[in-house]
């Protein structure tokens, strides 16, 4: 396997039957499979993305939304650099559950872990029931971003994924003890935090 | 009365010196039960020590062959000879089924409870106490229970391992606060209240106390069943959509708060069937999941996870075999949820649940240990046992 510069870690978490087995599927084999099968604890799928010319080895976590496997997929979640909250557009419940995920990954993972909000099975147009309003409000609310997505139709998957590592590298390079070690006033820490983080969008 | 009283000694009772407090209607003390208990206080231990109970009560010496049919007929008291985790007996007192004062003779209840106790009492026990249903009318005066706890105070604490008062309200705890100052530190580290059933669920098997009103199959599973197999076997994605988080919480606290819900006509649910049916499905996963210990057991748990080593060929028949080691109840729980996933595996077709889906779902549900760490890779193991356990159905619970 050829030389990554970096390597990051996307969980990817919400409700069964959702569709986060076919997302990962999408992104790692751009392939889509209607057939009903449920994940069983955890899988994970690997790919090499080219990202302002680093190459990121970009593992995907898929978890089963099965409520018993809570406490293992809890076991992932402090590895993780990013999360990835999904929900189904056509599925209310699975919308109102987000809160209960967001709430898991307080309580279990890292303190600087990236989240994103998605909105899975876009192309259901006709059933769909929850606007891209709410999805972009609620994201809103968490201060994270927003994608709605479709696996079967190939709609935003890489974008979506695409956003998130740059999120990841911006946090990566931006670790807290870099920021510590000589800034002593704080206004100016946050200037300077600001700063490189403008820099760093430049660059992305 | 604080002034004309020399120094509380038990500050607890001060409860009791000013009922102001607003005390709910229902509240079951009444001003008779207040001149017991006050002058049962500091004067309380020469009260109960100059007044001679035992001859009063004579309970203790009397035969005990005495018939005790008038009392028990009431089935007020039911004692389960297996009852908890490890085989030690549960006496079960049901407050409901007290019948009205006037129809008992507490004296003769009271024999009767020693009489049934006294066969149990020299190895560890448990009593488990609903005080659901208590009213006026049937409430034995609180000096009958002063009575009782005095005489079975000397034979019968020792081995009472714990006793769990279910459904407590504002009087069993001002009687209990009021029984303090008599009962050692030792017996009142033994007490329990319980507000919610599943936390008697923690403490003991829940099959043998939620089993009481007749056969193995806790009531909610036998309703959650019934109305599944007549509403979501064509529900697609039954048992694998998940629902809202919410609202099964609040289904839960009815549900252990004594409520029988009518997933037909509540109003939540009335004109909503696929909620209705999510609800339901999600809960009986829900029961599964959280009982004490899976139905496997944590115990045979070892034995279950050797079914890795076993060969595909073989396979049938050690799962077949490993079942024969369940409890009879566990065994009688397991072959209906068993039985009723087959006939949601019957109509794969329109749920898409087939038995391998099925099995991803309960395999954990029904196996996971509670009491041990389980390596990820057991789950194709459990998920494979509670496959073979739905295909081969017939002959694995043949006996």
């Amino acid at each position: 396997m050829e030389k990554c510069d970096m390597k990051c870690q996307i969980l990817l978490i919400g409700d069964s039957g959702i569709g986060k087995t076919c997302m990962l599927r999408r992104f790692a084999d751009d392939e889509f499979d209607p057939s009903y099968i449920l994940t069983i604890g955890v899988d994970y799928k690997a790919r090499i993305l080219e990202i302002s010319g680093k190459s990121v080895l970009t593992q995907v976590w898929d978890t089963a939304g099965q409520e018993r496997f809570n406490t293992i997929t809890k076991n992932f979640y402090h590895r993780a650099d990013a999360v990835m909250l999904v929900y189904d557009i056509t599925d209310v419940k699975s919308f109102e559950n987000i809160s209960k995920w967001m709430y898991n990954i307080d309580e279990n993972a890292k303190d600087n872990i990236v989240k994103m909000l998605i909105g899975n099975k876009c192309d259901l147009k006709d059933k769909r029931v929850i606007s891209r309003d709410r999805g972009e409000e609620m994201a809103r609310e968490y201060g994270i971003s927003f994608h709605e997505t479709s696996a079967k139709s190939n709609t935003n998957i890489d974008a979506a994924f695409d956003d998130i590592i740059r999120e990841i590298i911006v946090k990566k390079t931006l670790t807290p003890t870099e920021m510590h070690n000589d800034v002593i006033d704080p206004t100016q820490q946050k200037e300077d935090y600001v700063q490189n983080v403008l820099k760093l969008c430049c660059q992305l | 009365m604080d002034a004309t009283h020399p120094p509380e000694p038990h500050p607890h009772l001060g409860e009791f010196e000013d009922p102001v407090d607003g005390y709910a209607d229902d509240d079951l003390l009444t001003p008779d039960d207040l001149s017991v208990s006050v002058t049962g206080m500091t004067p309380s231990r020469s009260f109960l020590e100059t007044e001679e109970f035992e001859t009063e009560l004579g309970g203790v010496e009397e035969p005990f062959e005495d018939i005790f049919n008038d009392i028990s007929v009431h089935e007020i008291i039911q004692v389960i000879a297996d009852g908890d985790r490890v085989g030690r007996p549960i006496v079960v007192v049901y407050a409901y089924r007290l019948p009205s004062s006037k129809e008992i003779d507490h004296s003769r209840l009271l024999q009767y409870l020693t009489q049934i106790i006294d066969k149990i009492v020299d190895q560890d026990y448990t009593i488990v106490y609903f005080h659901y249903g208590l009213r006026s009318h049937n409430k034995p005066p609180v000096r009958w229970l002063f009575q009782a706890y005095k005489q079975l105070d000397r034979r019968f604490k020792k081995n009472l391992k714990a006793l769990y008062v279910v459904h407590p309200t504002r009087f069993i705890r001002i009687i209990f606060s009021l029984f303090k100052g008599f009962i050692s530190s030792k017996f009142e580290n033994k007490f329990h209240y319980v507000m919610c059933i599943d936390e008697l669920e923690n403490a003991l098997s829940v099959s043998s106390i939620l089993s009481h009103c007749g056969g193995s199959i806790p009531p909610i599973v036998d309703q959650l069943i019934e109305f599944l197999e007549a509403h979501a076997l064509t529900m697609e994605g039954v048992f694998r959509k998940s629902a809202n988080i919410g609202s099964i919480k609040r289904l839960q606290d009815r549900i252990n708060k004594g409520e029988r819900i009518d997933f037909e006509n509540d109003p939540e649910y009335k004109d909503n069937e696929y909620v209705a049916s999510l609800h339901a499905s999600v809960l009986l996963k829900t029961f599964f999941r959280s009982l004490g210990e899976p139905l496997t057991t944590n115990k045979l748990y070892p034995r279950l996870a050797a079914l890795s080593e076993v060969s595909k060929a073989e396979k049938s028949a050690a799962v077949k075999e490993f079942v024969k080691l369940l409890p009879r109840d566990n065994y009688i729980l397991l072959k209906v949820v068993i039985k009723f996933l087959t006939k949601v595996a019957d109509n794969s077709k329109v749920n898409l649940m087939t038995a391998n889906n099925l099995s991803v779902v309960f395999g954990p549900n029904l196996t996971w240990p509670t009491d041990q760490e389980v390596p990820i890779s057991q789950l194709n193991n459990l998920n494979n046992f509670c496959y073979k356990l739905i295909v081969d159905y017939d002959s694995v619970f043949d006996h």
